[in-house]
């Protein structure tokens, strides 16, 4: 009994020490803790199906949160390219003469087969241009003060018209996230598993990423190195140079 | 029964000629179309089995114990060692057998995709099992190790492609990655099965499993047998003697042979309605024929002729009418039959849209058999007819049947 008082005192003293802050702001704060003007990440993607688990790297670079370009280097898929460039999202693959444009249904393809769909990687920089925030309660998530936000989407054509987001209340770093339809069924759900800090900035080293609707299957996306606002050619960004 | 009696009947079929010649026609139509639907029906099972075993599912299948079960991911990576071919080479049960990738595949074409299936098969070897090259539309067959391709005519034209052409495909690798390539469109392939016309193509063995990371593997191997299938299949088994494979007969493959065997049922059952569409026409003519004639059996009957003398003497003309009628119909609808053997028939119009593994040209299968039975049964059927209305009318009173109008 001392113990459930214990924890009750200690929520109700960890919520009145948070800051008061809207929804938006806390968004907003999400997303400029996770704005550099440059990365490089060498990172890795295992996915675990019914057939085992597979893992693949890569190496990323990119240019505020815009504009990227992923290069595959394990051996099943070296060679092969993504290039994010006005928002629109190019493959790139080394026996294909030319470069493959993705668009409409074709976005909601899975990435090399993960629970990371295509769509995954062409998200918005500023969250609030198309959802609207709602603070629904604050809590204590894996040891971490969360804010817990609902995000509703301003527009009809987006892959999660609803999702609920678990922020932490220090960092102001995504720790846990659930995408439902806008009839509420479960489709993906995101839970940052490590974290680490980079320029005053904590961001997720090691995510684990469920697609609800596969059966038995995950995704842990690793950020093995990084490398943040260090100067990266323009050209690196062009169609022309994924061809190469 | 006399000598008399036989030339009365003769007399009596001869007499009437218009009459005769009807019911002739009548019997000899009815023999003709039962003869010519069962060689149809016949040619469609046949058919139907070759375009499964050849396309799909060989007499016996190899394929990896696993994929089965998976069957709806297709896993790739779940497949055959190709080394086992030399094995097979050096079984003599085995006639013929060919390796092969099936891989589902997007059409990429200006930044739209198309749903469409590649099938890797062994471009030197392939033609002892399924010869690829006599369905060859336009152009040639891809040559070994190269990114050609030949395609379904009905797939290029949708897509708006020819020979000389270019397209992209994205699969999924053994790997369960992705994988992109550019292929060349160097012929155009007619497969008569019009659900792959409209959506496969054919890729050399080696560069599809290079596309897809399957070096030395393929996801399955059809092979054409000597004898049953089903003992071929566990010989196969016993000589391999590897839990992660699994051989196959046809027949133990549900999907498909419950499609072969709903099919055969379905193929029974329009033959029996025109069986007996048939039949309601020579009884209806036949008993016609008898009633027709009833005021004459009458006149007959009151010279003296005796109720039994009138059922032989109709029986006889029956007999003459209904076997030459029957026979004459049998030998044409055979004669018809072995001509649209060679010619086939063209289904193409009627076909189209329906996602069926029936050619859309059928030739026709005629067995002895069947003419036996189509000419057997149209006689059966007529005299039947000739006895139950001879009856009826012999029964009439002799001045009932000289009122009867």
């Amino acid at each position: 009994m001392k113990r459930y008082l214990f924890l009750l005192i200690l929520l109700l003293i960890s919520i009145a020490s948070l800051p008061a802050l809207s929804a938006d702001e806390i968004i907003q704060k999400m997303d400029e803790h996770q704005d550099f003007s440059s990365t490089i990440i060498k990172g890795s993607i295992t996915r675990r199906d019914r057939f085992g688990e597979l893992t693949s790297t890569y190496t990323a670079w990119a240019q505020g949160s815009d504009t990227f370009l992923l290069e595959f280097t394990s051996p099943a898929e070296r060679g092969q390219k993504i290039l994010r460039l006005d928002n629109q999202l190019y493959l790139f693959y080394p026996s294909a003469q030319e470069l493959i444009r993705l668009q409409g249904s074709a976005l909601r393809q899975s990435l090399i087969g993960s629970d990371l769909s295509y769509e995954d990687m062409s998200s918005h920089k500023n969250t609030l241009d198309v959802y609207d925030a709602k603070l629904l309660s604050s809590e204590i998530f894996n040891g971490r003060q969360c804010y817990v936000i609902e995000l509703s989407s301003k527009k009809r054509n987006v892959a999660y018209p609803i999702q609920k987001m678990w922020v932490d209340a220090t960092h102001y770093s995504l720790v846990k996230s659930e995408a439902f339809t806008a009839s509420g069924r479960h489709l993906k759900s995101i839970e940052v598993e490590k974290t680490m800090m980079i320029n005053n900035s904590v961001i997720a080293q090691k995510t684990l990423v469920i697609d609800q609707l596969k059966k038995n299957s995950s995704t842990t996306l690793e950020i093995l190195s990084i490398e943040v606002d260090v100067p990266i050619e323009a050209h690196l960004f062009t169609l022309q140079n994924l061809r190469w | 029964m006399s000598k008399t009696m036989w030339m009365l009947a003769l007399r009596n079929v001869t007499r009437n000629k218009r009459r005769t010649f009807l019911s002739l026609i009548a019997i000899a139509i009815a023999a003709l179309s039962i003869v010519l639907l069962l060689a149809v029906v016949e040619g469609m099972k046949i058919d139907l089995k070759k375009n499964l075993t050849d396309y799909y599912i060989g007499e016996v299948r190899i394929r990896n114990a696993q994929y089965n079960r998976y069957e709806r991911y297709h896993p790739l990576h779940l497949s055959v060692d190709q080394s086992i071919v030399e094995t097979l080479k050096h079984t003599p049960l085995v006639t013929s057998y060919s390796q092969r990738v099936t891989f589902p595949s997007l059409l990429y074409k200006e930044e739209k995709t198309y749903s469409s299936v590649g099938i890797g098969i062994d471009m030197d070897k392939e033609s002892s099992y399924a010869d690829f090259s006599s369905i060859i539309s336009k152009g040639r067959l891809p040559n070994v190790g190269s990114f050609e391709i030949v395609m379904g005519s009905q797939l290029a034209q949708n897509l708006n492609l020819d020979v000389g052409d270019t397209i992209t495909t994205l699969s999924t690798t053994a790997n369960r990655a992705s994988n992109a390539a550019t292929w060349s469109i160097v012929g155009l392939v007619s497969f008569p099965v019009g659900s792959m016309n409209n959506s496969y193509f054919l890729a050399p063995l080696d560069t599809v499993q290079h596309f897809l990371s399957m070096e030395g593997k393929v996801q399955e191997i059809l092979l054409k047998v000597e004898g049953d299938e089903i003992v071929a299949a566990q010989e196969l088994t016993t000589l391999f003697h590897n839990p992660s494979l699994v051989v196959e007969p046809f027949q133990h493959i549900q999907q498909l042979y419950e499609l072969l065997e709903l099919s055969e049922k379905i193929y029974y059952l329009i033959s029996l309605f025109f069986v007996i569409l048939a039949s309601t026409v020579v009884i209806n003519t036949t008993m016609m024929m008898v009633f027709e004639r009833t005021q004459e059996l009458g006149t007959l009957r009151a010279l003296g002729l005796r109720p039994q003398k009138v059922h032989t003497l109709l029986s006889l003309e029956g007999l003459i009418l209904n076997t030459t009628g029957s026979l004459i119909g049998a030998l044409i609808g055979t004669l018809i039959a072995l001509v649209l053997t060679h010619t086939g028939i063209d289904f193409t119009e009627a076909l189209s849209g329906v996602d069926m593994e029936v050619s859309s040209i059928i030739y026709p299968v005629v067995y002895l058999k069947h003419i036996v039975f189509s000419w057997l049964f149209t006689l059966l059927i007529s005299t039947g007819a000739i006895i139950i209305s001879t009856r009826k009318v012999t029964h009439k009173g002799i001045t009932e049947s000289l009122r009867y109008v």
